[in-house]
Protein backbone atom coordinates (compact mmCIF):
# COMPACT_ATOMS: atom_id res chain seq x y z
CA UNK A 1 0.00 0.00 0.00
CA UNK A 2 1.45 3.33 -0.98
CA UNK A 3 1.15 5.90 1.71
CA UNK A 4 1.79 9.37 0.49
CA UNK A 5 1.52 12.20 2.91
CA UNK A 6 1.56 15.74 1.68
CA UNK A 7 4.02 16.80 4.32
CA UNK A 8 6.53 14.07 3.62
CA UNK A 9 9.65 15.13 1.79
CA UNK A 10 9.56 11.97 -0.26
CA UNK A 11 6.94 9.44 -1.16
CA UNK A 12 7.20 6.38 0.99
CA UNK A 13 5.97 3.10 -0.32
CA UNK A 14 5.37 -0.08 1.62
CA UNK A 15 8.17 -0.87 4.04
CA UNK A 16 10.34 2.21 3.82
CA UNK A 17 10.52 2.31 0.07
CA UNK A 18 10.36 5.68 -1.58
CA UNK A 19 9.81 7.08 -5.01
CA UNK A 20 13.08 8.82 -5.66
CA UNK A 21 11.83 10.61 -8.72
CA UNK A 22 9.17 12.26 -6.68
CA UNK A 23 11.57 13.45 -4.02
CA UNK A 24 12.45 16.41 -6.18
CA UNK A 25 8.89 17.39 -6.93
CA UNK A 26 6.82 19.71 -4.85
CA UNK A 27 4.78 18.59 -1.88
CA UNK A 28 1.58 19.45 -3.74
CA UNK A 29 2.44 17.12 -6.56
CA UNK A 30 3.19 14.31 -4.20
CA UNK A 31 -0.09 14.82 -2.45
CA UNK A 32 -1.82 14.86 -5.78
CA UNK A 33 -0.19 11.64 -6.88
CA UNK A 34 -1.25 10.09 -3.61
CA UNK A 35 -4.81 11.04 -4.36
CA UNK A 36 -4.50 9.65 -7.86
CA UNK A 37 -3.26 6.37 -6.45
CA UNK A 38 -6.29 6.09 -4.22
CA UNK A 39 -8.20 5.41 -7.41
CA UNK A 40 -6.03 2.47 -8.45
CA UNK A 41 -8.88 -0.01 -8.12
CA UNK A 42 -11.28 2.09 -10.18
CA UNK A 43 -8.63 2.48 -12.86
CA UNK A 44 -8.05 -1.26 -12.76
CA UNK A 45 -11.80 -1.86 -13.26
CA UNK A 46 -11.93 0.53 -16.18
CA UNK A 47 -8.94 -1.20 -17.73
CA UNK A 48 -10.65 -4.52 -17.16
CA UNK A 49 -13.55 -3.31 -19.26
CA UNK A 50 -11.20 -2.73 -22.16
CA UNK A 51 -8.84 -5.64 -21.55
CA UNK A 52 -9.25 -9.31 -22.29
CA UNK A 53 -8.51 -10.38 -18.74
CA UNK A 54 -7.27 -9.24 -15.38
CA UNK A 55 -3.60 -9.70 -16.27
CA UNK A 56 -3.88 -7.35 -19.20
CA UNK A 57 -6.00 -4.99 -17.11
CA UNK A 58 -3.28 -4.76 -14.49
CA UNK A 59 -0.66 -4.04 -17.12
CA UNK A 60 -2.83 -1.28 -18.50
CA UNK A 61 -3.43 0.14 -15.03
CA UNK A 62 0.33 0.20 -14.46
CA UNK A 63 0.74 2.09 -17.69
CA UNK A 64 -1.97 4.52 -16.69
CA UNK A 65 -0.32 5.40 -13.40
CA UNK A 66 3.10 5.61 -14.93
CA UNK A 67 1.75 8.06 -17.48
CA UNK A 68 -0.04 9.97 -14.74
CA UNK A 69 3.20 10.23 -12.80
CA UNK A 70 5.11 11.38 -15.86
CA UNK A 71 2.52 13.91 -16.90
CA UNK A 72 1.32 15.17 -13.57
CA UNK A 73 2.64 18.63 -14.46
CA UNK A 74 0.13 18.86 -17.28
CA UNK A 75 -2.78 18.63 -14.83
CA UNK A 76 -4.01 22.21 -14.89
CA UNK A 77 -6.95 21.84 -12.52
CA UNK A 78 -5.86 19.62 -9.62
CA UNK A 79 -9.33 19.54 -8.12
CA UNK A 80 -10.50 17.64 -11.19
CA UNK A 81 -7.80 15.00 -10.85
CA UNK A 82 -10.24 12.09 -11.03
CA UNK A 83 -11.65 13.21 -14.32
CA UNK A 84 -8.10 13.66 -15.64
CA UNK A 85 -6.97 10.25 -14.39
CA UNK A 86 -9.92 8.43 -15.92
CA UNK A 87 -9.34 10.22 -19.20
CA UNK A 88 -5.71 9.07 -19.13
CA UNK A 89 -6.97 5.55 -18.38
CA UNK A 90 -9.44 5.56 -21.25
CA UNK A 91 -6.92 6.94 -23.71
CA UNK A 92 -4.27 4.46 -22.61
CA UNK A 93 -6.68 1.56 -23.10
CA UNK A 94 -7.79 2.82 -26.51
CA UNK A 95 -4.17 3.29 -27.59
CA UNK A 96 -3.31 -0.18 -26.44
CA UNK A 97 -6.20 -1.63 -28.42
CA UNK A 98 -5.13 0.22 -31.53
CA UNK A 99 -1.62 -1.18 -31.16
CA UNK A 100 -3.02 -4.66 -30.63
CA UNK A 101 -5.15 -4.36 -33.74
CA UNK A 102 -2.14 -3.24 -35.76
CA UNK A 103 -0.07 -6.08 -34.37
CA UNK A 104 -2.76 -8.55 -35.33
CA UNK A 105 -2.90 -7.11 -38.81
CA UNK A 106 0.85 -7.40 -39.14
CA UNK A 107 0.87 -10.94 -37.80
CA UNK A 108 -1.93 -11.89 -40.15
CA UNK A 109 0.01 -10.53 -43.09
CA UNK A 110 3.42 -11.85 -42.11
CA UNK A 111 2.32 -15.38 -41.31
CA UNK A 112 -0.13 -17.16 -43.50
CA UNK A 113 -0.99 -19.69 -40.85
CA UNK A 114 -4.51 -19.36 -39.51
CA UNK A 115 -4.62 -17.65 -36.16
CA UNK A 116 -5.81 -19.66 -33.21
CA UNK A 117 -8.75 -17.84 -31.69
CA UNK A 118 -8.46 -19.77 -28.48
CA UNK A 119 -5.74 -17.85 -26.69
CA UNK A 120 -4.60 -19.01 -23.27
CA UNK A 121 -6.06 -15.86 -21.79
CA UNK A 122 -9.49 -16.74 -23.11
CA UNK A 123 -9.29 -20.08 -21.38
CA UNK A 124 -8.81 -18.33 -18.06
CA UNK A 125 -12.32 -16.96 -18.24
CA UNK A 126 -14.41 -19.46 -16.42
CA UNK A 127 -17.95 -18.56 -17.20
CA UNK A 128 -19.44 -18.63 -20.66
CA UNK A 129 -21.57 -15.66 -19.84
CA UNK A 130 -18.59 -13.63 -18.92
CA UNK A 131 -16.88 -14.58 -22.13
CA UNK A 132 -19.94 -13.60 -24.09
CA UNK A 133 -20.24 -10.36 -22.19
CA UNK A 134 -16.62 -9.58 -22.93
CA UNK A 135 -17.13 -10.17 -26.61
CA UNK A 136 -20.28 -8.11 -26.64
CA UNK A 137 -18.59 -5.21 -24.87
CA UNK A 138 -15.63 -5.34 -27.22
CA UNK A 139 -17.98 -5.24 -30.17
CA UNK A 140 -19.68 -2.06 -29.00
CA UNK A 141 -19.06 1.15 -30.92
CA UNK A 142 -16.33 3.21 -29.24
CA UNK A 143 -18.59 5.92 -27.89
CA UNK A 144 -21.03 3.49 -26.30
CA UNK A 145 -18.25 1.32 -24.99
CA UNK A 146 -16.60 4.26 -23.25
CA UNK A 147 -19.79 5.23 -21.45
CA UNK A 148 -20.62 1.62 -20.59
CA UNK A 149 -17.19 0.77 -19.18
CA UNK A 150 -16.93 3.93 -17.13
CA UNK A 151 -20.39 3.28 -15.68
CA UNK A 152 -20.44 -0.47 -15.16
CA UNK A 153 -16.77 -1.16 -14.52
CA UNK A 154 -15.57 2.16 -13.15
CA UNK A 155 -18.83 2.85 -11.31
CA UNK A 156 -18.61 6.51 -12.17
CA UNK A 157 -21.61 8.79 -11.81
CA UNK A 158 -23.34 10.12 -14.91
CA UNK A 159 -21.85 13.51 -14.23
CA UNK A 160 -18.33 12.09 -13.95
CA UNK A 161 -18.74 10.14 -17.17
CA UNK A 162 -20.02 13.27 -18.88
CA UNK A 163 -16.93 15.14 -17.67
CA UNK A 164 -14.50 12.45 -18.76
CA UNK A 165 -16.04 12.05 -22.18
CA UNK A 166 -16.80 15.72 -22.61
CA UNK A 167 -20.49 15.16 -23.32
CA UNK A 168 -23.81 15.96 -21.65
CA UNK A 169 -25.37 13.79 -18.98
CA UNK A 170 -28.35 13.10 -21.21
CA UNK A 171 -26.03 11.81 -23.91
CA UNK A 172 -24.35 9.56 -21.35
CA UNK A 173 -27.69 8.03 -20.46
CA UNK A 174 -28.72 7.46 -24.04
CA UNK A 175 -25.33 5.90 -24.83
CA UNK A 176 -25.65 3.63 -21.83
CA UNK A 177 -29.11 2.50 -22.85
CA UNK A 178 -27.93 1.88 -26.37
CA UNK A 179 -24.91 -0.03 -25.11
CA UNK A 180 -26.97 -2.28 -22.83
CA UNK A 181 -29.41 -3.03 -25.60
CA UNK A 182 -26.65 -3.89 -28.04
CA UNK A 183 -24.91 -6.09 -25.48
CA UNK A 184 -28.12 -8.01 -24.80
CA UNK A 185 -28.74 -8.52 -28.50
CA UNK A 186 -25.18 -9.55 -29.13
CA UNK A 187 -25.11 -11.97 -26.23
CA UNK A 188 -28.36 -13.53 -27.38
CA UNK A 189 -26.94 -13.99 -30.82
CA UNK A 190 -23.68 -15.40 -29.52
CA UNK A 191 -25.35 -17.84 -27.12
CA UNK A 192 -27.57 -19.13 -29.94
CA UNK A 193 -24.67 -19.44 -32.32
CA UNK B 1 -27.19 -17.12 -15.58
CA UNK B 2 -28.37 -16.91 -19.12
CA UNK B 3 -27.75 -13.63 -20.82
CA UNK B 4 -30.77 -12.01 -22.19
CA UNK B 5 -33.02 -13.97 -19.90
CA UNK B 6 -32.12 -12.35 -16.63
CA UNK B 7 -30.85 -9.39 -18.58
CA UNK B 8 -28.68 -8.36 -15.69
CA UNK B 9 -25.59 -7.13 -17.39
CA UNK B 10 -24.58 -5.29 -14.26
CA UNK B 11 -24.53 -8.55 -12.36
CA UNK B 12 -22.30 -10.15 -14.97
CA UNK B 13 -19.91 -7.23 -14.79
CA UNK B 14 -19.89 -7.55 -11.02
CA UNK B 15 -18.97 -11.23 -11.35
CA UNK B 16 -16.19 -10.45 -13.75
CA UNK B 17 -14.84 -7.78 -11.45
CA UNK B 18 -15.08 -10.09 -8.50
CA UNK B 19 -13.05 -12.72 -10.25
CA UNK B 20 -10.49 -10.27 -11.57
CA UNK B 21 -10.30 -8.56 -8.18
CA UNK B 22 -9.04 -11.77 -6.60
CA UNK B 23 -5.86 -11.55 -8.56
CA UNK B 24 -5.39 -7.84 -8.00
CA UNK B 25 -3.24 -6.98 -5.03
CA UNK B 26 -2.77 -3.35 -4.24
CA UNK B 27 0.56 -3.99 -2.54
CA UNK B 28 2.02 -5.84 -5.47
CA UNK B 29 0.59 -3.26 -7.84
CA UNK B 30 2.20 -0.43 -5.90
CA UNK B 31 5.52 -2.23 -5.66
CA UNK B 32 5.62 -2.73 -9.42
CA UNK B 33 4.67 0.84 -10.05
CA UNK B 34 7.29 2.04 -7.63
CA UNK B 35 9.97 -0.04 -9.32
CA UNK B 36 9.02 1.30 -12.71
CA UNK B 37 9.03 4.90 -11.53
CA UNK B 38 12.33 4.41 -9.75
CA UNK B 39 13.92 2.82 -12.80
CA UNK B 40 12.68 5.64 -14.98
CA UNK B 41 14.00 8.23 -12.52
CA UNK B 42 17.40 6.57 -12.37
CA UNK B 43 17.53 6.34 -16.12
CA UNK B 44 16.69 9.99 -16.39
CA UNK B 45 19.28 10.98 -13.81
CA UNK B 46 21.94 8.82 -15.44
CA UNK B 47 21.26 10.18 -18.86
CA UNK B 48 24.01 12.66 -19.65
CA UNK B 49 23.22 15.75 -21.65
CA UNK B 50 23.23 15.27 -25.38
CA UNK B 51 26.32 17.39 -25.91
CA UNK B 52 28.30 15.16 -23.59
CA UNK B 53 27.09 11.95 -25.17
CA UNK B 54 27.56 13.06 -28.77
CA UNK B 55 30.24 15.76 -28.84
CA UNK B 56 31.18 15.44 -32.53
CA UNK B 57 27.83 16.36 -34.09
CA UNK B 58 27.29 19.08 -31.52
CA UNK B 59 30.68 20.65 -32.29
CA UNK B 60 30.00 20.40 -36.02
CA UNK B 61 26.61 22.02 -35.59
CA UNK B 62 28.07 24.76 -33.41
CA UNK B 63 30.73 25.55 -35.99
CA UNK B 64 28.13 25.62 -38.72
CA UNK B 65 25.95 27.96 -36.66
CA UNK B 66 28.97 30.16 -35.98
CA UNK B 67 29.84 30.30 -39.67
CA UNK B 68 26.28 31.23 -40.57
CA UNK B 69 26.19 33.88 -37.86
CA UNK B 70 29.50 35.29 -39.07
CA UNK B 71 28.34 35.34 -42.64
CA UNK B 72 25.14 37.13 -41.69
CA UNK B 73 27.01 39.60 -39.52
CA UNK B 74 29.73 40.52 -41.97
CA UNK B 75 27.93 40.20 -45.26
CA UNK B 76 27.48 43.30 -47.29
CA UNK B 77 23.92 44.45 -47.63
CA UNK B 78 22.46 43.84 -51.05
CA UNK B 79 22.75 46.79 -53.33
CA UNK B 80 19.77 49.03 -53.85
CA UNK B 81 18.87 50.10 -57.40
CA UNK B 82 20.59 53.39 -56.60
CA UNK B 83 23.81 51.67 -55.54
CA UNK B 84 23.70 49.46 -58.59
CA UNK B 85 23.51 52.54 -60.77
CA UNK B 86 26.45 54.04 -58.93
CA UNK B 87 28.48 50.90 -59.48
CA UNK B 88 27.61 50.85 -63.14
CA UNK B 89 28.69 54.42 -63.43
CA UNK B 90 31.83 53.79 -61.46
CA UNK B 91 32.73 50.94 -63.76
CA UNK B 92 32.14 53.11 -66.79
CA UNK B 93 34.32 55.86 -65.34
CA UNK B 94 37.09 53.47 -64.43
CA UNK B 95 37.17 52.05 -67.89
CA UNK B 96 36.88 55.42 -69.61
CA UNK B 97 39.35 57.14 -67.28
CA UNK B 98 42.94 58.10 -67.87
CA UNK B 99 44.43 54.81 -66.81
CA UNK B 100 45.08 55.99 -63.29
CA UNK B 101 41.73 54.66 -62.17
CA UNK B 102 40.48 57.99 -60.95
CA UNK B 103 37.49 56.45 -59.28
CA UNK B 104 37.86 53.04 -57.76
CA UNK B 105 34.72 50.97 -57.69
CA UNK B 106 35.36 49.98 -54.10
CA UNK B 107 35.69 53.63 -53.14
CA UNK B 108 32.36 54.42 -54.69
CA UNK B 109 30.68 51.54 -52.97
CA UNK B 110 32.19 52.55 -49.69
CA UNK B 111 31.12 56.15 -50.11
CA UNK B 112 27.64 55.32 -51.19
CA UNK B 113 27.20 52.85 -48.34
CA UNK B 114 28.02 55.59 -45.92
CA UNK B 115 25.71 57.92 -47.82
CA UNK B 116 28.46 60.49 -48.08
CA UNK B 117 27.04 62.04 -51.17
CA UNK B 118 29.24 65.09 -51.03
CA UNK B 119 32.41 63.01 -50.96
CA UNK B 120 31.09 60.95 -53.79
CA UNK B 121 30.42 64.13 -55.65
CA UNK B 122 34.04 65.09 -55.07
CA UNK B 123 35.16 61.75 -56.38
CA UNK B 124 33.11 62.32 -59.48
CA UNK B 125 34.72 65.67 -59.91
CA UNK B 126 38.08 63.97 -59.69
CA UNK B 127 37.06 61.59 -62.42
CA UNK B 128 35.78 64.51 -64.44
CA UNK B 129 39.12 66.34 -64.22
CA UNK B 130 41.04 63.18 -64.98
CA UNK B 131 38.90 62.72 -68.06
CA UNK B 132 39.55 66.28 -69.08
CA UNK B 133 43.30 65.76 -68.85
CA UNK B 134 43.20 62.59 -70.83
CA UNK B 135 42.55 62.50 -74.52
CA UNK B 136 39.71 60.09 -74.94
CA UNK B 137 39.54 59.93 -78.65
CA UNK B 138 36.05 60.01 -80.01
CA UNK B 139 34.41 59.81 -76.64
CA UNK B 140 33.94 63.23 -75.15
CA UNK B 141 33.20 62.02 -71.70
CA UNK B 142 34.47 65.16 -70.08
CA UNK B 143 32.08 67.25 -72.09
CA UNK B 144 29.24 64.95 -71.21
CA UNK B 145 29.99 65.30 -67.56
CA UNK B 146 30.33 69.00 -67.95
CA UNK B 147 26.92 69.21 -69.55
CA UNK B 148 25.47 67.29 -66.71
CA UNK B 149 27.07 69.39 -64.03
CA UNK B 150 26.33 72.65 -65.87
CA UNK B 151 29.17 74.13 -63.99
CA UNK B 152 32.55 75.57 -64.75
CA UNK B 153 35.23 73.53 -63.08
CA UNK B 154 38.89 74.37 -62.58
CA UNK B 155 41.30 72.64 -64.88
CA UNK B 156 43.64 69.75 -64.12
CA UNK B 157 42.66 68.20 -60.90
CA UNK B 158 43.71 64.77 -59.96
CA UNK B 159 41.63 62.73 -57.47
CA UNK B 160 44.43 62.95 -54.93
CA UNK B 161 44.39 66.72 -55.02
CA UNK B 162 40.82 67.21 -54.03
CA UNK B 163 41.70 67.49 -50.34
CA UNK B 164 43.89 70.46 -51.13
CA UNK B 165 41.17 72.28 -53.01
CA UNK B 166 40.19 75.67 -51.64
CA UNK B 167 36.74 75.65 -50.17
CA UNK B 168 35.36 78.02 -52.77
CA UNK B 169 37.48 76.87 -55.67
CA UNK B 170 35.23 74.11 -56.94
CA UNK B 171 31.51 73.90 -57.39
CA UNK B 172 30.17 70.82 -55.78
CA UNK B 173 27.56 68.90 -57.64
CA UNK B 174 24.15 69.70 -56.32
CA UNK B 175 23.37 66.16 -55.50
CA UNK B 176 22.10 65.65 -52.01
CA UNK B 177 19.31 63.16 -52.14
CA UNK B 178 18.85 59.74 -53.65
CA UNK B 179 16.35 61.17 -56.05
CA UNK B 180 18.82 63.79 -57.30
CA UNK B 181 21.49 61.18 -57.73
CA UNK B 182 19.16 58.84 -59.51
CA UNK B 183 18.18 61.54 -61.96
CA UNK B 184 21.78 62.48 -62.37
CA UNK B 185 22.88 58.95 -63.18
CA UNK B 186 20.08 58.42 -65.62
CA UNK B 187 21.06 61.54 -67.48
CA UNK B 188 24.71 60.65 -67.21
CA UNK B 189 24.25 57.19 -68.64
CA UNK B 190 22.10 58.59 -71.40
CA UNK B 191 24.77 61.08 -72.27
CA UNK B 192 27.39 58.39 -72.12
CA UNK B 193 25.40 56.38 -74.64
CA UNK B 194 25.09 59.40 -76.87
CA UNK B 195 28.82 60.09 -76.95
Amino acid sequence: MISLAAVQPIIRVGAGQEIEGMARTSVDKKALFERLLENRKTVFWICLGYARDSVEAEELAQEVFFKAWSRIDSLRTPERYREWLFRVARNTCLDSQKKKRLRRLFEAKSSREPRDEKTPEALVILHDELRLLKKAVQALPNKMRGAFILREYGELSYQEIADVLGIKEGTVMSRLNGAREKIRERMKGLSRG
Amino acid sequence: MKPGRSGDIGELVRLEKEEAGRSFESRRFDARLLKRIRDASEEKAAARPFFLRKPAPVIALSLLALAIAGFLFFRKPSASPFQQTVRMMSAALSEAGDGQKPLERADVNQLVRKAEYTDFGWALKGAFFACERQALGDIDLANSLYLIFHKEAPKAFSPGDRKNLPATGVERPRLRTDEEYRTFFIVFLKKLEEV
